[in-house]
């Protein structure tokens, strides 16, 4: 039975999101935030599932076996709260041994003794989607007040869901994009240790290095990589010979 | 071999940057993708300048038009692994 103010503060909410190094200890926070305010004589377990078109899909937990429940409708690739996720419909399941929706997920899940679960969609931008999941032990928890309770609990954490989606996008840099400044920058590295070595301009060590990758039959690239390999290793021997 | 000599005795061809227009234009790839490989190389003009010299309407110095060929001729040899390229998607 969830207390009867299950709704977190925006102070509490905007402090962890500040406090949140990463968007994965943020929603940590608000599903330990969740599960304390929602759980009630019977303890509640939940967690929150978001999915992001440009980047992987984050589950978190309020405890590890609410992660396994979650974690197993990926398996599935299906589920009542992949469901809520994906159609933006509250999923409620009063008891989970008579419900045949989800017959192999449910098996799957037997050895956690869940009995009744309610997964409801939390509001996001376009781009992302999310709902709160929620589990318990008994049968036919979710009355008409809980299930308000967590409905309102769930339209609470929309604001700053999106805040924080936005504050930790998935990946400021693509895969792509990535790679060419990882690429420029060995190139660079391998620029400078040539200035150093002949004392030469950098246009000097650029022609050098370019010339290098020229009357070979690898990369700009892989050569200035070599060249600071070898460096590297060089230079304990160095002192031997 | 390459439009532009890293070396100035060597010949220059009277055209470099229709070498590479061509080289460019056969090779199917986006501007912004060659743009990103000659940038991975070290490369130091914008992709402006460089869409400037391939259509012939600037110049680029000898260093800069010989890395341009470089990124070309790597990106034309799809067994060579380099930096992220206009086609490959990473390393």
């Amino acid at each position: 039975m969830a207390q009867n103010n299950a709704v977190p503060t925006a102070e509490e909410l905007q402090d962890l999101l500040l406090e949140s190094p990463g968007f994965s200890e943020f929603l940590l926070g608000l599903t330990t935030i969740s599960a304390s305010l929602l759980g009630g004589d019977t303890p509640m377990l939940c967690a929150i599932t978001v999915e992001r078109d440009d980047g992987p899909a984050t589950v978190a937990s309020s405890t590890v076996s609410a992660r396994v429940l979650d974690e197993k409708q990926y398996e599935f690739d299906d589920g009542p709260c992949l469901t809520a996720l994906r159609t933006g419909q509250l999923v409620q399941i009063p008891d989970l041994h008579s419900d045949d929706r989800w017959a192999g997920y449910a098996e799957a899940i037997s050895g956690a003794h869940v009995r009744s679960m309610l997964a409801v969609p939390i509001g996001t931008d376009n781009g992302s989607r999310a709902a709160l999941n929620c589990y318990s032990t008994a049968a036919e928890a979710f009355d008409p007040d809980t299930l308000e309770a967590v409905q309102r609990h769930a339209d609470s954490l929309s604001r700053i869901l999106r805040l924080a989606l936005r504050m930790h996008s998935a990946d400021p840099y693509p895969a792509e994009l990535r790679s060419v400044l990882d690429s420029r920058a060995v190139v660079d590295a391998a620029i400078s240790l040539i200035m150093m070595q002949n004392r030469s301009s950098r246009e000097s060590a650029m022609k050098l290095l370019h010339l290098a990758a020229r009357n070979s039959d690898q990369g700009l690239h892989e050569i200035a990589k070599d060249m600071l390999t070898r460096t590297g290793d060089a230079e304990p021997e160095s002192g031997n010979s | 071999m390459t439009g532009a000599p890293l070396d100035p005795a060597d010949p220059e061809p009277e055209q470099p940057h229709k070498f590479a227009a061509d080289r460019f234009k056969n090779a199917g790839l986006s501007l912004s993708g060659l743009w990103a490989y000659y940038y991975g190389i070290g490369g130091t003009a914008d992709e402006f300048d460089l869409d400037g010299y391939l259509n012939g309407l600037t110049t680029l110095d000898q260093t800069q038009m010989a890395l341009v060929d470089t990124a070309l001729e790597e990106l034309h040899d799809e067994g060579r692994g380099g930096p992220a390229s206009g086609r490959r998607g990473s390393t």
